[in-house]
């Protein structure tokens, strides 16, 4: 669907990209993360065509980004923001007319999608007169209403109730399932393991992770079981440490046993197990853990 | 194409419903309207009752003559003009408020003719009094009664009535009518006045849209369909065609107003407007429009708040301001040095083009090179323009600086 090619951009005195290179296939939705400042809105803007980039290449379908093919593409930025004194329905088919639906079926699908968000009584409403939640969700509307191929979302669930976020989620989740693709840019990172299936990480600029979620958390899965249960049995052996958590404990194993070795251990003990896992750090982990080892490398 | 009319399409919408717009556009007119509803019911009264609303004395004047020279009040001076044996009398009369003011003819007033005027009011009431006509008169007929030949008296008072007879071009006398001031000067400078405001509230109206489209962060998604050019070029001509749709209306309730001012006074040979001087006016504000316009678009993309970006194009405003500071000279010469450097500059020229239109006339050879000038400024603004357009409008919370700026150039 998009390919990006060694996308550098600078700013006046800052390298904003350095380097990046990904692609997203057709159909599936896709994490850009990073902590802030690390280069994603840039690079969302220089796919959108709304900055030039000072070199690399960005292929929509094959073709470089063009002022048609943008209109392929839906938009959710991290600045929110629409008319405030539009009346909704009017600010959609205006936006969706922009992107060169014609007007009446602009209108049509705009009242659809009110309706699917359940803000159908809100259509001739001014946006001012909006809640936050609702005028986020009208922001989320506004990106896909010209039904685009390419949904680019930076934060889409942000102030969100769980209501709402589950809402737009199944919203996200319908147009994957009609062929759409997804960039999802976030900082939650349990939304990106649940709807994710691959990533990519920058950081200052540079690719830091990029592939597959499973194969990733698999490059980065410590050799522990996470365990819930009535009291840990005495003397476990093959057991470096254990760390307790909430309701839940997390053993860390020597390099020899396997999980296996201590369930066996559990049952032989009769220990009541209401859970047992074998520990893959959740992406949180991973993010926190990448991204702080970066800048040391930087300095080597 | 099909963007910028969309977008020209949007803001024209949505600046016809803004209620100040309407209000603007419906009160001038309005007031029109009461104005010539006033003159028909009060007719030749108005004139009267203006004077009289303007006339320092109601009570009378006093005067102590030490001279000698001026004797009791002539006939049709008596009751208003009171003569006091001594300053004090006339002070405590002053006082008691039976007259308005007195002055004082000093014994060597024939060598010195210097007065002395007491008042209680002070201020410009005072100098109004002091430099009135009807106290000159009374000192010259006091003076000379009986001295000389009525005729010369009068004449010595009042020594010219003009008749103003102006030539045109081949040397004929202009037909003359007792109210054409008002068709060669107030009804012109009535509508380079309107022009001058549309021009400047429908340019505001521009740098309102594009900040509010900065300040909430709309920008984004709108560039992400169109691009900053096509953005502007929309903005432009929507707010363009809002600021001619007003003064339209101004122009078409103006004409209506004057043809039925016409019928109503009977007066005739009023409406001296040419219809070159009007197209000429439409031409100056239309490209007074898009030179502020784009500017004043620079400004609102460049600002981070509306407030800041007004203060960006204050600047621009002040140039607009200039050639009022210098109409009074151009009352008297339209054709003043320094009112033809205005008409080449181009950030004055629209507004001091616009006011001299409205004075009479102005030599062709100026008004080529002005607008000239004015076209080519226009271009530069627009190119340069839409880069700092691109540059300033997603730069949230700071504003670009020159540095941005110069990359901007480089890149766009």
């Amino acid at each position: 669907m998009i390919e990006v090619e060694n996308l550098v951009k600078h700013y006046a005195h800052v390298k904003a990209v350095d380097g990046v290179s990904f692609t997203v296939a057709q159909g599936e939705i896709f994490g850009l993360l990073g902590p802030n400042g690390a280069g994603k809105t840039t690079t969302i803007r220089t796919i959108m065509d709304i900055l030039k980039p000072d070199s690399g290449t960005i292929r929509l379908l094959g073709q470089p980004v063009t002022e048609a093919s943008k209109a392929r593409i839906g938009y959710l930025p991290e600045e929110r923001g629409l008319y405030k004194n539009f009346q909704l329905l009017e600010c959609l088919t205006y936006l969706a007319a922009l992107k060169g639906m014609p007007r009446k079926e602009a209108g049509r699908r705009a009242s659809a999608l009110l309706e699917r968000a359940g803000l159908e009584e809100y259509a001739r409403r001014k946006i001012k007169e909006l809640s936050k939640g609702m005028a986020q969700k009208a922001q989320f509307l506004a990106a896909i209403v010209h039904d685009p191929d390419l949904l680019i979302m930076d934060e889409p669930f942000q102030g969100l109730d769980p209501v709402n976020t589950d809402l737009l989620k199944r919203i996200l989740l319908e147009e994957q399932e009609r062929g759409k693709t997804v960039i999802l840019s976030t900082h939650d990172m349990n939304q990106v393991e649940e709807l994710c299936q691959r990533i990519l990480l920058i950081n200052y600029g540079k690719a830091v992770l990029y592939g597959p979620l499973d194969e990733i958390k698999a490059r980065y899965a410590e050799h522990a079981v996470i365990l819930e249960c009535d009291g840990l049995p005495e003397g476990l052996t093959g057991v470096q440490r254990v760390e307790q958590h909430n309701h839940t404990c997390e053993l860390v194993l020597e390099q020899e046993t396997s999980p296996q070795a201590i369930l066996r251990q559990l049952v032989a003990a009769n220990v009541a197990v209401r859970r047992f896992e074998v520990a893959t750090p959740p992406l949180e982990e991973i993010f926190i853990s990448v991204v702080q080892r970066v800048p040391q490398e930087e300095v080597q | 194409m099909k963007e910028i009319l969309l977008v020209a399409r949007q803001e024209l919408w949505i600046n016809l419903r803004r209620p100040g717009y309407i209000l603007m556009t419906l009160l001038i007119p309005a007031m029109g309207v009461v104005v010539l509803l006033i003159g028909a019911a009060f007719g030749g009264e108005v004139g009267t009752f203006l004077e009289s609303q303007f006339a320092p004395n109601q009570k009378g004047i006093g005067y102590v003559d030490q001279s000698g020279l001026f004797g009791p009040p002539l006939p049709h001076y008596q009751g208003y003009f009171t003569p006091y044996p001594d300053e004090a009398s006339a002070r405590a009369a002053l006082l008691a408020e039976q007259i308005d003011s007195y002055f004082l003819l000093p014994a060597d007033y024939l060598q010195t003719g210097q007065v002395v005027f007491y008042s209680t009011g002070g201020g410009f009431s005072t100098f109004a009094a002091a430099d009135s006509e009807e106290i000159r008169s009374f000192l010259v007929e006091q003076l000379l009664a009986g001295k000389v030949d009525p005729a010369v008296q009068n004449r010595v008072r009042a020594p010219m009535d003009i008749r103003a007879v102006t030539l045109n071009a081949s040397g004929e006398v202009r037909t003359e009518n007792p109210f054409s001031w008002i068709g060669d000067f107030v009804v012109p400078y009535i509508f380079s006045i309107l022009f001058i405001v549309t021009l400047f509230t429908t340019s505001g109206f521009l740098l309102q849209s594009v900040s509010e489209e900065k300040e909430g962060r709309i920008i984004e998604i709108l560039l992400s369909s169109i691009n900053p050019t096509q953005l502007l070029a929309g903005k432009i001509l929507g707010l363009g065609a809002v600021g001619l749709i007003q003064v339209l209306v101004w122009f078409g309730a103006g004409a209506a107003l004057l043809i039925a001012a016409v019928a109503l006074f009977a007066l005739s040979g009023v409406i001296n407007l040419s219809l070159g001087t009007v197209a000429l006016g439409l031409v100056y504000f239309i490209l007074g429009y898009l030179l502020y316009a784009t500017l004043f678009a620079v400004a609102g993309s460049m600002g981070t708040t509306q407030r800041e970006s007004q203060q960006i194009a204050g600047i621009f405003s002040l140039a607009a301001a200039l050639p009022w500071m210098v109409i009074g000279f151009i009352f008297t010469n339209p054709d003043l040095p320094i009112a033809v450097a205005m008409s080449y500059i181009p950030l004055t020229a629209p507004v001091m083009m616009l006011i001299r239109l409205g004075f009479g006339q102005v030599p062709a050879g100026q008004i080529a090179l002005s607008l000239a000038l004015l076209a080519v400024s226009i271009a530069l603004s627009l190119w340069a323009g839409a880069k700092v357009f691109r540059t300033g409008l997603l730069m949230y919370g700071k504003r670009p600086g020159l540095k941005d700026l110069i990359q901007a150039f480089k890149q766009a």
